[in-house]
């Protein structure tokens, strides 16, 4: 019997990071549990081919189609299955409804790594003192131990991306048709540049804590909530019977898009196989008959109630049931996949493009979906970071373009912004284990057609003169980038969405402050 | 003009009426009385009980809490003035208090099932009995499962029978005091191809089994609980490409540190030394060793202070150290070399830089506010005040720690009076002695909160060494490593420098279907015998469940089933299914039969109640 988890790793094999793993954990919601959960109809990933009026959204015409997974929904009360099917539908108008992606790369993504100073920087010397080993070439691709990188275009050399970021076509090594310098375009504000950066994105005081810091990006402010920014948009925005509005592709719900009111769900991304006995894998002989209804028995001693304040066994019991209806999803994650579109595979790129895979499924569904959040953890590269981080970098750029080409097939791009982000960024210098410890400013990066691209916030650069304590400055304030998001993108209602109050506008290194075309 | 005279006042005030009684428990009695009157003016009331006055107030209402179960009191409340004038005595209210409440009846170890479907256990309502023990309390069945679950690995049948009727103080005497020691009659683990006997030096899953190995068979299974507690805490992984003799050093030290029958005097205080100034794994995977005098490294000082000492936040949310303590303590602690030289008489060793000023920073810091020389430990280099003493003496210290040790053990926060009391014996002449919280926590009433209904989760490792015992199933090659790496903690593996997260985390819908998983696989193991003596597969000594009589009923087959189990706690409407479940399985081949007790202990053993402790 396999289950479908991470392997061990090869005795006395190279360390083998657990990638989706309890580094995550930070990021999802752990102190409640979910209200009910909602089986996928295969239909209604479709798109509801069939129809879309009351007549067709009962729950026996869509579950004859199959499930294809379920939702753990989180909201304030249960709610009817159909109940939920007419109403994203009724939030699903065809046309142009503004949908943010967001893309959290857990761990402190190093910035530094990622967009660093080109062939033409007037810090170019104090970046190599800093980082004596694990400096990129400016300008070179990688070889014989050195890593390269590649100016980013209309920074006129003063800035470059690392190489694992970059397409084949453009000189890098991330081993893909796709990659930021493909989003990229030539940096202006015209079509073909769908891609800002901010280099140095954070909070001050800056925390270092991967448990604090991860707290407040996603709340949207300084302080630990129970609310996420994007739930509170939902719950002044959103709907109150359809929980797909914001899904997270995950086990367990995102903090960013936790709500205090309505309802928002989790769809793992991975189907599971329930409770099985087959012979020959508990001590009966093999060929002896399977034994029957274990699932169903599961569910009966799941179904079993536990005082109000047990949490624990609340939990159990309701995370049995969960696994249980979980088993047995018809369609398989391969199915989902826009086939023309590449993906990166292998390893633990897989995890990351098969939960994009599934956002764009759902997205083009029309089921009301707006906001989507995924997670990838193993970005916390204390040591040896370039063997550890560039092929995540490499895994990171393939999949953003991939995705967004995947988007474009479906025809939604147009609507949909893809928001990248890490709880901070590392210390300018190295330390001695060829990695870097925790710092300030992370790399956040905005991409779709409808994005402003370019270098959208000041590079703080790595002279000594100007780090802090030995961190990068913050040049820009988190909450600028998400104010912008709100106003700019997901607009509505935005009143009290973020705690700190109005944020100050971004600056751009062209001018201006708008993040969207 | 008359001069108005002052005249003494020699009037009593009049006696309070409707004394009263407004709630009682077996220690405690709430007075209440109405207010009398004075010629002059009221200032108070005493309360005397039985003959002697207890106290004085100003209001008119008493809560009494010196009172013991089972006993009567004689009340009376005289008023009082400001020229000290006492009213009379006025009529005594007599108070009994209840005895205390006995702890639910104990579940029967044999015997047929519930079989009223949806029942509950009579009485008390699952989830709020807490019966208010005193150590001197004599244990039922269900107190000892619940402290060998919590300060252990499960119990078995003859630590039942020993400690069943005995008073709750023996048992956490015997977990403080008893010497290691293992059953030899539980198998030695083997390898995958039942060749040899396992050897941590030589593959990872040997590595983890030697000590799953240790903690199924240990005697005293408190030192094993806490010396994974303090692995846990003082967070290593070996994923980092650690040597495995640096690993099981590190290991072999926080066994030491959780035998406190050999080290009574077992401190923390000499833990956090040893971790900063003695231990090779730490210092490899904190990059300790790497922080020097032109290059330091902030890595372990951090940790110290945020995850090992203070934590981010003191309990009424105050940050306690800034980033500037954590740069200064990180120079304190420069100059601790390591060999790591494969081969070299030395391999292991932690020394201090000799002379100390070639890596030691040996220039004055401030620390919380202090400047001085400081280093990590006292005299090294000589007159340097101890860094580390600088830490622990943080305010925040104690609570943070004696919190987490009574989370490790019990579920509810932890009431202040507790913690402060502990935090005293914890910190009582600066020795910072973990005996005494542990043995506080062990012996407090919480411990047996819940009992009808346990309300701890088992983490993957206490869940499959209880498994383990419970079924009496032997270790072998990959499967226990392999089962938990599927419910995601493996030993020396923590995922990050915070350990575990824990709580609520264990389970979601893999780590669930890996708990059953885990089951399947140690039934397998006890269950299926090598189909050659030379065979690789099955285990040697196992063999299979002997087939059930063909007329062996629903309710005989879960008896046998929960007895082969050891007898779990499970609820009543839980074995009412299991009931329902065996008698509509097929039954009419020797098969089905022998299926069917496979899939119950299964469903015992690796259900929904299986996991909470």
């Amino acid at each position: 019997m396999t289950l479908p988890t991470s392997a061990p790793p090869p005795d006395g094999g190279a360390p083998n990071r657990c990638i989706p793993c309890e580094e995550l954990e930070l990021a999802r919601v752990r102190d409640e549990r979910p209200t009910q959960t909602l089986p996928l109809p295969v239909s209604a990933l479709e798109g509801l081919p069939e129809g879309r009026d009351s007549g067709s959204l009962t729950r026996r015409r869509l579950l004859q189609g199959g499930v294809a997974g379920f939702a753990a929904v989180y909201g304030s009360r249960a709610l009817g299955f159909e109940e939920i099917f007419e109403a994203a539908v009724a939030q699903a108008v065809p046309s142009s409804q503004n949908r943010l992606v967001v893309l959290y790369l857990a761990g402190g993504n190093d910035s530094l790594n990622c967009v660093l100073p080109g062939t033409a920087a007037p810090d170019l010397a104090a970046y190599r003192t800093a980082r004596p080993t694990i400096w990129r070439r400016p300008n070179v691709a990688s070889a014989a131990g050195a890593v390269g990188s590649r100016d980013i275009a209309g920074t006129s050399g003063r800035l470059a991306w690392a190489n694992p970021l970059v397409s084949t076509a453009g000189g890098g090594d991330n081993g893909s048709a796709f990659g930021l310098d493909t989003l990229y375009g030539d940096g202006g504000d015209g079509p073909g540049s769908d891609l800002a950066f901010l280099p140095a994105a954070d909070y001050t005081p800056s925390n270092f804590s991967h448990f604090d810091s991860s707290d407040y990006w996603f709340a949207g402010g300084l302080a630990s909530l129970t609310t996420g920014w994007l739930g509170r948009w939902i719950d002044r925005n959103g709907s109150a019977t359809n929980p797909l509005q914001a899904v997270s592709i995950d086990t367990a719900l995102s903090k960013a898009i936790r709500t205090a009111v309505n309802p928002v769900c989790a769809i793992p991304s991975v189907s599971a196989l329930g409770f099985t006995m087959n012979a020959g894998s508990y001590g009966m002989p093999p060929g002896a008959p399977s034994t029957a209804n274990i699932n169903t028995e599961m569910r009966e001693l799941a179904a079993v109630t536990a005082s109000a304040d047990n949490t624990y066994l609340r939990r159990s019991r309701s995370t049995y049931g969960l696994a249980v209806d979980v088993a047995g999803s018809g369609a398989t994650i391969s199915g989902l996949a826009n086939a023309t579109e590449a993906y990166p595979t292998g390893g633990s790129a897989q995890t990351l493009s098969t939960k994009l895979q599934l956002t764009a499924k759902l997205l083009a569904a029309g089921l009301g979906t707006r906001i989507v959040t995924v997670h990838w953890g193993g970005f916390d590269t204390h040591g040896t970071q370039v063997a550890t981080q560039d092929p995540q970098l490499r895994a990171v750029s393939a999949a953003l373009g991939a995705f967004k080409a995947d988007l474009t097939a479906r025809g939604i791009e147009q609507n949909v912004t893809t928001l990248v982000f890490s709880e901070f960024g590392r210390r300018a210098g190295e330390n001695g284990s060829l990695g870097t410890d925790h710092g300030a400013g992370g790399l956040m990066l905005l991409s779709g057609s409808a994005v402003r691209g370019g270098w959208a916030g000041e590079f703080p650069g790595c002279a000594p003169a100007n780090l802090v304590g030995g961190n990068l400055q913050v040049t820009t304030d988190f909450r600028s980038v998400y104010q912008a998001v709100l106003s700019e993108w997901l607009g509505g209602d935005t009143t009290g969405v973020l705690p700190d109050g109005t944020p100050a506008p971004i600056v751009r290194a062209g001018g201006g402050s708008t993040l969207f075309k | 003009m008359a001069v108005l005279r002052r005249v003494r006042d020699r009037v009593r005030p009049s006696v309070p009426t409707r004394v009263r009684v407004r709630g009682i428990t077996p220690t405690q009695a709430t007075l209440t009385w109405r207010a009398a009157h004075d010629n002059r003016a009221v200032v108070g009331y005493e309360v005397w009980r039985g003959g002697r006055r207890v106290v004085r107030v100003r209001g008119t209402r008493y809560v009494d809490r010196a009172l013991k179960p089972g006993r009567t009191y004689r009340y009376v409340i005289r008023t009082l003035d400001a020229a000290g004038n006492r009213s009379r005595a006025g009529r005594a209210l007599v108070v009994k208090t209840p005895p205390a409440p006995r702890p639910t009846p104990a579940t029967p170890t044999t015997g047929p099932p519930s079989t009223a479907p949806g029942s509950t256990s009579g009485g008390t309502p699952p989830g709020t009995s807490i019966p208010p023990v005193t150590p001197a309390r004599v244990m039922t069945q269900a107190m000892v499962d619940r402290l060998f679950w919590r300060a252990g690995f499960g119990p078995a049948e003859p630590e039942r029978a020993t400690w069943t009727g005995r008073p709750v103080a023996d048992l956490v005497d015997f977990f403080l005091t008893s010497p290691q020691a293992l059953d030899p009659a539980v198998p030695a683990p083997v390898t995958s191809t039942n060749a040899r006997p396992i050897d941590p030096l030589v593959t990872r899953e040997e590595g983890v089994i030697e000590w799953l190995d240790t903690m199924q068979r240990a005697r005293n299974p408190l030192t094993e609980r806490l010396a994974f507690f303090w692995h846990q805490h003082w967070a290593v992984s070996r994923n980092d490409g650690i040597p495995i003799e640096f690993v099981l050093t590190y290991r072999n030290r926080l066994r030491r540190f959780g035998d406190l029958a050999a080290n009574p005097g077992a401190s923390f205080r000499d833990l956090a030394i040893e971790m900063t100034t003695q231990d090779a794994a730490m210092s490899l995977f904190l990059t300790g060793y790497q922080n020097t005098k032109s290059k330091p490294n902030e890595n372990y000082a951090r940790e110290f202070m945020e995850l090992f000492c203070l934590g981010v936040r003191d309990g009424a949310g105050n940050e306690t150290y800034t980033q500037e303590d954590v740069t200064e303590l990180a120079r304190a602690f420069t100059g601790w070399r390591l060999n790591n030289t494969v081969g070299s008489p030395a391999f292991g060793t932690v020394s201090f830089s000799s002379p100390a000023s070639t890596y030691h920073d040996t220039g004055s810091k401030t620390i919380f506010g202090q400047t001085a020389n400081w280093a990590a430990i006292a005299g090294t280099p000589s007159g340097a005040p101890s860094a580390i003493d600088q830490v622990l003496t943080h305010p925040a210290h104690a609570p943070f720690l004696v919190r987490k040790l009574w989370s490790q053990f019990i579920v509810s926060p932890i009431p202040d009076a507790t913690l402060a009391s502990l935090v005293a014996a914890y910190t009582a002449s600066g020795a910072y002695r973990l005996a005494p919280v542990v043995r506080g926590i062990l012996s407090h009433p919480l411990i047996f909160e819940s009992l009808d209904e346990p309300n701890m989760i088992k983490p993957p490792v206490v869940f499959l060494v209880g498994a383990q015992r419970a079924l009496g199933a032997p270790m072998k090659g990959t499967y226990q490593r392999d089962a938990l790496s599927n419910m995601q903690q493996i030993p020396y593996e923590p995922p990050n420098v915070a350990g575990w997260e824990g709580g609520l985390s264990w389970l979601n819908t893999n780590t669930t279907q890996a708990r059953f998983d885990t089951v399947l696989r140690l039934l397998m193991l006890k269950h299926k015998p090598p189909p050659s003596p030379t065979s690789s597969t099955g285990f040697p000594g196992a063999a299979a469940i002997p087939d059930p009589p063909a007329d062996e009923t629903a309710a005989q087959a879960v008896a046998t089933a929960y007895a082969a189990c050891t007898s779990p706690w499970l609820a009543d409407a839980t074995r009412a299914r299991l009931l329902g479940f065996a008698a509509t399985h097929p039954v009419t081949t020797a098969t089905n039969r022998v299926q069917r007790q496979y899939a119950l202990r299964a469903l015992i053993l690796g259900g929904p109640d299986a996991q909470v402790m």
